[in-house]
């Protein structure tokens, strides 16, 4: 058994700043990961193949391309054909959950969250993503 | 009838006067009989003495002993005499006897005259003989003696033929009696026949005339006892318009004993607003004949007037009869103040029925739709003709899953209602949803009549429960984000990741960073109701072991009970106790309790929890020892936004909600939340959940408490 890969790149779309700072901050500053902040979809694309992150931290509600537009696009590149994939939501309804759930991520995370326990949860995830491949 | 009485009394007159003529005869002819009797008694005597004379003529030829004959001959005289009298007497009106009679005397008197003269010659023939007379002269006499001898035999033979043939006479007489009294006989028979029948029809006719008037009694007393107990009022009335009779039932009516309206006028028991109509009418009336005043034909409301003055609305009708030779007016009266009151319902009824905005549908017991109101063809499209005589199935849609109709009516058999949300199909084809109450029409008996549907046409409900939800779907999620701003930048500060801050800012951020909070479980919280309430919260039912979740949430709250200055202490637990349920809803309704109980205490104070079983149930108990609940609080402690407003207790801002969502919860674990408050003493929150007992199955506890219209529970071992 291969031993569970130390999670240091992250990288994150959202497209409020406000959230992209604090939610930088928290993950730099508390979880220590090397981390990209992504205003768009767009954006996100034109970074992966230069940051290659381990984990994407994707918002699920944005403007034009929304977080499972960004995903189906991610999934198509050849660096994150397979990286897991979190969601970011505000969207707390069942439906929406059961949605985002089907479209292959591995979590999902509510707005608003915890900054001082937010890189907890996602390396919790992350563990729980590796020992269940 | 008078005509058949006087032809059998003719016939028994004739039949009487017939018998008794007849019984005469027989008793004539017993008595002619009797004399013939006699009679033929008679002629055997005159015939033996006839006998007896030939023999003394006889003896008198050979023997001359001449006295003693004549002597004897005189006796046999005497003795015919006698027989003659008696025979004449016996033949009297018989006129060939009585010839006979006369001949045989005149034979009887040749004879005795043959007789006499014989004995003449034989005293003389003696004399001769004691003389010793000349033989020529003796010779000479016996020659005479000899020719009378003669000829006394031929009267004697003569005499002999005569009583034969009278004996003859006799004996027809006899046999033609005898004849007569056998047709007597006869018709004696005959007539005790005839009087055998008539007897037996006598009886009979007397029977049966008995039986009428029986008859007739029971007819009489029937028509007494239905004119005293007819629910009908019946009243007649002479031709002065007086009160002749009254049944009971009117005396009820019009508050009045027979005695005291008897011989009163009639029109005392009529309001006088309608007695002038009455009088008309009834004039009318008696001039047209027959019955002269139908129901409802007085021309105005007919009222009565009771006793006490008060009047009431009824029915009036009359019609006139002869009853012994004398007119009378038969009145029929009904008091109509209760069906008027019925009328009243059902017009009221109807109305409801044509106005209200609810479909209304009625249906036979076989379901084939009898009637629809206008409401009905509204939502439905369809006009009332296009519906009536038809199944309420051409109003179906195929929104409905399988099997929904087959439940649908096996609920009405079961409990005689149904109701629910359906999805139905107007005229233009548009699929509506409705909802529907059913409900089972009985008779007195118990049988089901008709089924009457309500529906209320749902669609505008349904698209604003849409926008409702779309739009707290919407704020909510507009809020977060904001929210998520502020309370990653407070947590940032409050976890110090910003860099050190000055203490008051500390304070102030904190104070900040908590309202955060609040208002994040506020946002939790409304769209937590808002799914139940659209029945849209989804629980993952489960096996799940109770002590260990207490103890988890006591554990997980504990933190925030330091913060208030209060323990929390499991005691009093039953072990292996398990539930099925939702171990993420569970926790959130302990979280509740728990937080309320630490809340409301007094610092120093101790939180207790407790599992214990009872009976087939679990009962989870919290209990705290603060100010307790409020009295005016209490029946409201389960409603949204009802909070204890003691600001001194309110250290830590609740939402106003979670009880109402954990009593929610509770409720679709198939539980009960309730509470006891002893205030300054303790407050004591209950849950009681069914328990899961070993060889259960999950459905078993949670397979009938799916939401109205919900999805369906997952349901994991």
């Amino acid at each position: 058994m291969v031993g569970i890969p130390t999670l240091n790149r992250i990288l994150s779309v959202d497209d409020e700043a406000d959230i992209r700072e604090v939610l930088g901050m928290a993950l730099r500053e508390v979880g220590g990961f090397e981390v990209v902040m992504c205003g768009s979809g767009a954006e996100a694309i034109e970074q992966v193949p230069v940051f290659r992150p381990d984990l994407i931290l994707l918002d699920a509600r944005m403007p034009q391309m929304d977080g499972p537009l960004t995903l189906e696009a991610l999934r198509r590149l050849p660096h994150t054909a397979t990286t897991p994939v979190i969601f970011l939501t505000a969207k707390v309804g069942i439906d929406d959950l059961e949605r985002y759930g089907r479209l292959g991520v591995v979590g999902i995370v509510t707005k608003p969250f915890d900054p001082m326990l937010i890189s907890e949860q996602i390396t919790r995830t992350w563990r729980r993503y590796h020992e269940g491949r | 009838m008078k005509a058949v009485y006087l032809a059998a009394w003719i016939v028994i007159g004739g039949f009487l006067i017939w018998s008794g003529n007849l019984l005469l005869n027989i008793q004539a002819l017993w008595s002619e009989s009797s004399e013939l009797h006699v009679l033929r008694a008679n002629l055997d005597n005159l015939a033996g003495a006839w006998r007896d004379l030939s023999r003394p003529g006889n003896d008198v030829l050979e023997n001359y002993a001449v006295d003693r004959q004549r002597a004897a001959f005189a006796a046999y005289e005497a003795r015919y005499e006698r027989v003659y009298d008696a025979l004449l007497a016996q033949v009297g009106g018989r006129r060939e006897l009585e010839s006979f009679v006369r001949a045989l005397t005149l034979e009887w008197r040749i004879l005795t005259d043959r007789a006499q003269e014989i004995l003449d010659l034989a005293a003389d023939r003696e004399r001769l003989r004691l003389a010793k007379g000349a033989p020529e002269e003796i010779h000479a006499r016996e020659t005479r003696s000899a020719v009378k001898m003669a000829r006394m035999d031929r009267a004697f033979q003569n005499g002999l033929d005569v009583l034969l043939r009278a004996n003859e006479l006799v004996n027809r007489g006899e046999q033609s009696v005898e004849g007569m009294q056998r047709s007597n006989f006869r018709r004696l028979y005959v007539m005790l026949l005839v009087a055998l029948i008539a007897s037996a029809l006598s009886v009979e006719l007397v029977r049966r005339t008995i039986h009428q008037r029986e008859a007739l009694r029971g007819v009489v007393a029937r028509i007494h006892a239905i004119v005293n107990n007819v629910v009908d009022g019946i009243v007649t009335v002479d031709e002065r318009g007086c009160i002749e009779s009254i049944n009971p039932t009117a005396c009820a009516m019009f508050g009045y004993a027979p005695e005291e309206v008897v011989g009163q006028k009639f029109i005392r028991l009529l309001d006088p607003s309608c007695r002038g109509r009455y009088l008309g009418q009834v004039k009318t009336g008696w001039a047209r004949g027959g019955a002269y005043l139908a129901a409802n034909s007085l021309g105005c409301e007919a009222l009565g007037r009771r006793s006490d003055g008060t009047s009431f609305p009824m029915e009036l009708a009359a019609s006139r009869v002869v009853v012994d030779g004398q007119w009378l007016l038969i009145h029929i009266v009904r008091d109509i103040t209760e069906r008027r009151r019925a009328d009243e319902k059902l017009r009221l009824a109807a109305s409801v029925f044509e106005n209200t905005t609810e479909g209304i549908m009625i249906t036979d017991a076989a379901g084939i739709i009898q009637s629809v109101n206008p409401a009905f063809t509204t939502i439905t499209q369809y006009r009332a003709d296009e519906v009536i005589g038809k199944s309420p199935r051409v109003l179906r849609s195929d929104r409905q899953e399988p099997g929904f109709y087959e439940q649908m009516w096996a609920s009405i058999r079961k409990s005689g209602q149904w109701q629910g949300e359906i999805w139905n199909r107007r005229k233009s084809g548009e699929v509506y949803p409705q909802w529907l109450t059913v409900s089972a029409i009985k008779d007195g008996q118990g049988r089901v009549t008709n089924y009457v549907g309500v529906t209320w046409d749902i669609s505008e409900l349904k698209a604003s429960d849409r926008v409702k939800e779309e739009f707290v779907a919407t704020v909510s999620h507009e809020l977060r984000t904001p929210l998520t701003s502020v309370l990653g930048s407070l947590g940032l500060i409050v976890g110090g990741v910003a860099g050190e801050v000055p203490e008051r800012v500390e304070r102030l951020v904190r104070i900040a960073y908590d309202n955060s909070e609040r208002l994040v479980r506020l946002i939790n919280d409304i769209l937590d109701v808002e799914k139940m309430g659209a029945g849209k919260m989804r629980l993952s039912f489960q096996s799940l072991e109770l002590v260990p979740l207490v103890r988890e949430a006591a554990e997980s709250n504990r933190a925030f009970a330091e913060q208030c200055g209060v323990s929390i202490v499991v005691r009093e637990t039953d072990e292996d106790i398990h539930v099925v349920g939702d171990a993420d809803r569970l926790a959130q309704v302990l979280t509740n309790l728990l937080s309320n109980a630490a809340k409301f205490s007094h610092a120093g104070d101790c939180v207790e929890v407790s599992v214990r079983r009872r009976r087939a149930a679990v009962r989870i108990a919290v209990t705290d020892h603060g100010p307790g609940i409020p009295k005016e609080i209490r029946p409201r402690v389960f409603e949204k936004f009802v909070q204890a407003d003691a600001s001194d207790t309110r250290r830590q801002g609740g939402t106003g909600l979670g009880l109402s969502i954990a009593k929610l919860i509770v409720e679709q674990h198939g539980g009960c939340l309730d509470f006891e408050s002893i205030p300054g003493v303790r407050t004591t929150f209950t849950v009681d959940l069914p328990e899961f007992r070993p060889g259960m199955r999950i459905d078993q506890l949670v397979g009938d408490r799916e939401p109205l219209e919900g999805p369906r529970h997952r349901k994991t071992a």
